[in-house]
């Protein structure tokens, strides 16, 4: 290949991932696909990617010669390959899950099996959660169950109902201080309406779920609430919905499990933040 | 709704540039760190540091990751020039395959994620796997021939042991800096595209195949670690985090667990694709079926110690 033509496809490809990088950071798209952690890591890799690109543009000939001894052909196939499928994927995606993916993954319905928290052992005195209710990036929960003395507290809204997070009724199934603030109590959740897969005897209920997102929006797992509505929604699956009932925590195969009874469901928007952390 | 396999292009899109963006800053630090190894690095010293003893510079350098914590997207460029620099190569596979999980980053995850669940036995167990299988992968290869291991470029590396960019530049600091960068240039986008094709594979299971189908595997300790081992292969996580997902496999023995969080970090479709730029395809596969078989045995057999 020659010296010039290496020197601009990898000028331009290092160009072309930094630009992906850079305007996903700035147009705040980053939000969507990683956690708030790992978001700087991006944009530094964009910065260091277009100053690369420009290094290797000036660059003396010798710091260049050995990859340019490849052919011409391999050179841009690999260019190709690199930058293709990343075109591909950042022009032909909505930014969010749609319902086949999520209903692909096992939904979370028990605290067990949500992630980083911690399952109360038995005999535990209650309070003592040492994980903290997840971050719901509104800071509605977070300032909501930071309370003192180990005590968690959810807000009310304007029309006396508990505003509380999908999140918060697994909790509330494994710990009765944060129960009795729920149990047969008008309670108001916000989440995206999704089929009930499990758990679902007269075929009635759906769930409500939310996104819990460890690192990356790959590994992102719907936290689920089962809902059992007044009238099924006739609502798209993946709809944001505020969902208003009485919360009940059954026994259902010995454990209890969390459930919203007699619910209204309306549509409403995506909160600022969709995913909890 | 409900069928095994579902694709959808902008759900596949949205989870192969999530990984892309995750792992890519690490790729990239990984490779600018080659690129000084390749240009600063004087050769022959990482040979001389480690003990002339080859089994304990295998003992020695599955330890090297306490030292210098990496991942296993960033660790696969470094070997290499480490290798070009004259690290035996059973070293620097038994560095590459302990780093990702002997790490004091890996330790806190995997301690804090396991919270309520056995913590301490789970992290040491963990760490002390990892640490043993890439020791024993070191000693296998240390006794092979290395064209049954490496790619014959990366032979070639070896012999002309000033590395692939054919040494320092000229130029003093100066010139070693542009080296640098055209190591570590040419060394991410070789990389880059072998990850590209890991993140796609992954993205393609993550999206597409119904994980319900997995669950009902739990309820057998073979099935379900061969299952998770498999799962751990197919999400291909980074072992900094990847602690936080198993855990919530709840209706799984902590054997299964166990096996996911040892084999994930060493073997997956991403390291795959990545080890293929390195390391001959035939040997990439028998280490995959080898790691997968023996650490199935391992961690089924830690059932006697009650896990």
């Amino acid at each position: 290949m020659t010296s010039m033509l290496h020197r601009f496809l990898t000028a331009g490809v290092l160009a072309v991932w930094g630009a992906v990088l850079l305007t996903i950071y700035f147009t705040g798209r980053i939000c969507a696909y990683l956690h708030p952690n790992f978001q700087p890591f991006a944009l530094v890799a964009g910065c260091l990617l277009v100053c690369f690109a420009f290094l290797v543009l000036i660059a003396p000939p010798t710091a260049n010669a050995h990859a340019a001894a490849r052919s011409s052909v391999w050179g841009v196939l690999t260019s190709l390959l690199l930058v293709a499928p990343l075109l591909l994927a950042f022009t032909n995606t909505l930014d969010s899950f749609g319902a086949s993916a999520v209903a692909n993954r096992v939904y979370v319905q028990n605290l067990a099996q949500l992630p980083g928290a911690q399952v109360p052992a038995v005999g535990q005195p209650s309070g003592t959660v040492e994980a903290p209710l997840p971050d719901d990036g509104s800071g509605t929960s977070q300032s909501a169950n930071t309370a003192q003395d180990d005590k968690y507290l959810l807000p009310k809204n304007k029309q006396g109902q508990v505003r509380a997070q999908v999140v918060d009724f697994l909790y509330a199934a494994q710990l009765p201080e944060i129960r009795e603030q729920l149990e047969n109590k008008p309670v108001e959740v916000i989440g995206q309406l999704m089929p009930a897969k499990t758990n679902n005897p007269k075929g009635n209920r759906f769930v409500v779920i939310r996104m819990m997102m460890t690192c990356c929006a790959a590994d992102a797992q719907p936290i689920a609430l089962p809902i059992e509505p007044q009238h099924a929604p006739d609502l798209p699956d993946m709809t944001w919905i505020r969902v208003t009932g009485k919360a009940a925590f059954p026994l259902e195969g010995g454990q209890r499990k969390p459930l919203i009874q007699n619910a209204s469901v309306e549509k409403t928007d995506a909160p600022d933040d969709p995913y909890l952390y | 709704m409900g069928g095994a396999f579902q694709f959808s292009l902008s759900d596949f899109s949205f989870a192969f540039l999530s990984i892309l963006l995750e792992g890519l800053p690490f790729l990239l630090l990984g490779t600018m760190i080659a690129g000084v190894i390749d240009q600063f690095l004087p050769v022959r010293l990482m040979a001389r540091l480690l003990p002339r003893n080859a089994y304990a510079g295998m003992l020695v350098s599955g330890l090297l990751g306490i030292l210098f914590p990496i991942c296993e997207c960033g660790v696969v460029p470094i070997i290499r020039r480490l290798m070009a620099k004259g690290l035996p190569p059973a070293n620097a596979i038994t560095y590459m395959l302990a780093a990702p999980i002997v790490n004091p980053i890996v330790a806190a995850s995997t301690f804090a994620a396991f919270r309520g669940q056995s913590p301490l036995e789970i992290t040491f167990l963990r760490l002390g796997l990892g640490y043993g299988v890439a020791v024993a992968v070191g000693i296998v290869v240390h006794n092979l021939p290395l064209r049954r291991v490496l790619r014959a470029e990366v032979i070639a590396d070896i012999a002309q042991p000033q590395g692939l960019s054919g040494g320092a530049v000229a130029g003093g600091t100066v010139g070693r800096l542009w080296g640098a960068l055209a190591v570590c240039v040419g060394d991410f986008l070789s990389m880059t595209v072998y990850f590209v094709l890991g993140a796609a594979a992954a993205a393609l299971f993550n999206t597409s195949v119904n994980q319900d189908f997995i669950v009902p595997l739990a309820t057998n300790d073979w099935l379900a670690t061969g299952s998770l081992m498999t799962l751990a292969a197919l999400l291909s996580l980074c072992s900094t985090t990847d602690a936080f997902i198993a855990a919530t496999f709840s209706m799984f023995p902590a054997v299964a667990k166990l096996a996911f969080l040892v084999f994930g970090p060493l073997v997956s479709l991403k390291l795959v694709f990545l080890y293929s730029s390195v390391f001959r395809k035939s040997f990439v596969l028998g280490l995959a079926a080898g790691l997968f078989v023996a650490i199935c045995l391992l961690c089924i057999r830690l059932r006697v110690i009650g896990l």
